[in-house]
């Protein structure tokens, strides 16, 4: 049984009220479609380039899938740069109609599946891990090689403007549930159970599951694996609710990811929702469904502390659960340091941000050296407590890189 | 690797530098006015003198490295914590003098090293004064007994022992009592009457501004511990630790000149180790030098070493998790 203390940081208000159901979103007129693979593949569109739901457009050698999550003409195939991705090649689609959020329902499977079956459902339905982007089968296999003893169903969102995990696990709990059973049988851990952000909202409360779920406190950053690291004494892995939700329904109704739930969040929005956005949906045509009346905005992908600003045409694709979307204006000019020392206590990893920013600035090599930089997380709490508004994150990843540099030499 | 450069994209509402100075202020106007209630206007001609020449000096450090004439409130604040440790009967420019050398010092610090001070300028105008002028710096009169004339140079006065100089006598004979040192009614410097007060002022600026309460508290408690295992006067242990304690400027120290930016730690760990020892080398200090005044020297000497407290801190944190962790797999 895990204990699981309260070790929070900083105390981010989240947005009230939103929607949390997973909603379906209107087909678009285009979409792009990323195709990554992450290993040899060869494209396997129908010849009359018409396309309907769950086409196979790309197969790795290994069987890994890419499918179509839409019904319509398949355009030009074109490498492009993607904010997340870096380049990669992409197919554009005139669409008819796009793909509808998954059924909740559960079925019983006819045999209990062995692990490589299990793997094989993962590969060929083409799964990826939200959490970090790794294909599911691979994770597997190498849960499997560690000899993990416990597996972590990972549905901890702790930023604002983020919450599709919470929404995946409240309304496809069971599917995430059963799914977990499946990930253990795979990788051969004895136990599993979820963990989520501490959420305010009294929704997430009482969620319709049998497997433990366990709320890392209120506070920002939550941490999920440094917790469960802290606090186990047995090796564990971490999979995303969605991933297995999606290994389940790839087990049970042969139904490939051709999508993910993704929150939108922000508060220039009407309301802040989740949605299923089909792979290859344009961001700004998400962010217009939530009702969004201002000329000029800006997008976040991963969330409001961790995210990366991005064009609102970017074509989602993995590894994106949460966008945030804030008005569109000039940043603050930083104030001086006046020493109140709020970045250092609110650092996770222990380090001083700001003895590390004017280190870098005056080059003290071996002041650096023992102020350890490259143990930064990018948790942005530094920067989001700075009375002067300095900008610290940026300035302790300059300096990691740096440290790495050096270290490289 | 990749840059996050632009996040966070949201940020907290912490409170503004100025926002926090003011409640700085806040705190010494309560000590102000009981300081003047025992030490009447001559409090405000010397704290005006100390005011004007700290203007004086930002104003000619502006004119000379030809930027936009102004007075910061950080040189105020010092200008005005530096007289509160003076004695009301002190000579009516030595405050001045003191400001004086804590601004060229900043300033010097400043030219050198491109930084904020890592020592307590305000600690160092304390010691210029009280090593160079003792005579004057350290003769207490009882407030309330003289009537000091507001705009004279010096005034003559009979010296009267502080709390903690009636601890060097084998018993505590004095002419005030254990209510007269929470109400401020005893000889000393004129900022540092009143513990009830100090203690409310103390918890004012906690409440508004943590920064200095671990350092505060830490220092106090090292201070009370020593006094309680190795009493200077045994035979009146209480009233020993209470003079302990309350005198010497420790409560002042611990109220204002630790608020003064980069005078602690920036870690909350570090502000404890800084208290802890800040107190132990105060009791040290009173003992061994003796010197009863010896909680700003004792700062004086420990703010170089600040960054040293919060990287042990860091490390100790460290080593703590490296054990925790020790022959735990992970994936």
């Amino acid at each position: 049984m895990l204990f699981f203390q309260k070790q929070g940081i900083v105390s981010i208000p989240q947005e009230l009220p939103r929607d949390l159901t997973v909603r379906a979103l209107p087909a678009p007129q285009t979409a792009t479609l990323p195709l990554r693979v992450g290993g040899q593949a060869r494209f396997c569109a129908p010849a009359d380039r018409q396309l309907s739901l769950g086409t196979r457009l790309v197969a790795g050698e290994d069987g890994f899938g890419i499918y179509s999550p839409f019904d319509g003409m398949l355009g030009d195939l074109s490498r492009i740069r993607h904010p997340l991705l870096g380049e990669v090649p992409a197919a554009a689609v005139l669409v008819d109609a796009c793909v509808q959020p998954p059924t909740a329902q559960t079925v019983a499977l006819e045999q209990k599946p062995t692990e490589q079956e299990i793997v094989n459902a993962a590969r060929v339905c083409g799964i990826i891990d939200e959490t970090d982007g790794m294909r599911l089968d691979e994770k597997l296999l190498a849960l499997r090689k560690k000899g993990v003893a416990l597996l972590v169903g990972d549905a901890c969102e702790d930023q604002p403007g983020c919450f599709a995990a919470l929404c995946v696990l409240r309304q496809y709990g069971a599917q995430a549930e059963l799914g977990l059973q499946l990930a253990c049988l795979a990788t051969g851990a004895q136990q599993g159970f979820f963990v989520r952000f501490g959420d305010a909202d009294e929704r997430f409360d009482t969620l319709p599951l049998q497997t433990q779920v366990h709320a890392l406190g209120c506070q920002y950053p939550a941490l999920p694996e440094r917790r469960v690291q802290q606090e186990s004494k047995q090796p564990f892995g971490s999979i995303g609710v969605q991933a297995l939700a999606a290994l389940y329904r790839a087990l049970a109704f042969r139904e490939p990811q051709l999508g993910l739930a993704v929150s939108i969040g922000g508060e220039i929005l009407d309301m802040p929702r989740c949605y299923f956005v089909p792979f290859g949906t344009a961001l700004s045509h998400a962010v217009q469904a939530c009702g969004i009346h201002y000329p000029s905005y800006t997008c976040v992908s991963g969330g409001a502390l961790r995210g990366t600003k991005v064009s609102d045409a970017m074509p989602m694709s993995i590894g994106v659960t949460g966008v945030y979307v804030q008005e569109n204006a000039p940043e603050p000019a930083a104030k001086p340091c006046f020493g109140c020392g709020a970045c250092a206590n609110v650092c996770p990893q222990n380090l001083l941000p700001i003895h590390i920013m004017k280190s870098r600035r005056r080059g003290h090599k071996m002041k650096l050296k023992l102020l350890h930089p490259e143990d930064c997380i990018g948790c942005g709490a530094c920067s989001y407590v700075c009375p002067s508004g300095i900008d610290l994150t940026r300035f302790v990843r300059l300096a990691a890189q740096d440290a790495a540099k050096e270290a490289v030499r | 690797m990749k840059l996050y450069s632009h996040a966070p994209f949201v940020r907290g509402g912490e409170r503004t530098p100025r926002a926090r100075m003011s409640f700085l202020f806040a705190a010494l106007t309560g000590i102000g006015v009981l300081s003047l209630y025992y030490n009447g206007p001559r409090l405000l001609v010397l704290t005006a003198i100390s005011l004007c020449m700290a203007a004086a000096f930002d104003l000619l450090v502006c004119l000379l490295a030809g930027q936009r004439l102004r007075v910061t409130s950080e040189s105020m604040l010092q200008a005005v914590l530096l007289t509160l440790f003076c004695p009301a009967t002190v000579h009516l420019l030595l405050p001045a003098v003191g400001v004086a050398v804590m601004m060229i010092l900043k300033q010097l610090l400043r030219m050198f090293f491109r930084q904020a001070p890592h020592i307590s300028c305000l600690c160092a105008g304390w010691c210029f004064l009280a090593f160079c002028f003792p005579a004057n710096f350290f003769t207490y009169a009882k407030p309330g007994v003289e009537g000091w004339p507001p705009i004279a140079m010096t005034v003559a006065v009979e010296k009267v022992a502080s709390p903690t100089e009636l601890l060097r006598g084998d018993a505590i004979a004095s002419d005030f009592s254990v209510i007269d040192v929470l109400l401020g009614n005893l000889a000393g410097p004129m900022g540092a009457c009143g513990a009830v007060v100090l203690i409310a002022c103390i918890a004012f600026l906690c409440f508004h501004y943590r920064t200095a309460l671990r350092t505060a508290v830490g220092a106090v408690l090292a201070v009370t511990v020593c006094a309680l295992l190795f009493p200077r006067v045994p035979q009146e242990l209480l009233l020993s630790v209470l003079f302990e304690v309350c005198g010497g400027s420790l409560l002042l120290c611990a109220a204002f000149a630790l608020q003064v930016p980069g005078a602690v730690p920036l870690t909350h760990g570090g502000q404890w180790m800084l208290g802890i020892v800040w107190g132990l080398l105060t009791v040290v200090g009173r003992r061994v030098l003796p010197i009863e005044q010896a909680a700003p020297l004792a700062l004086l000497l420990l703010t170089p070493f600040n960054f040293g407290f919060d990287l042990l801190r860091g490390q100790l944190l460290r080593g703590w998790r490296k054990f925790r962790l020790l022959g735990r797999k992970s994936v």
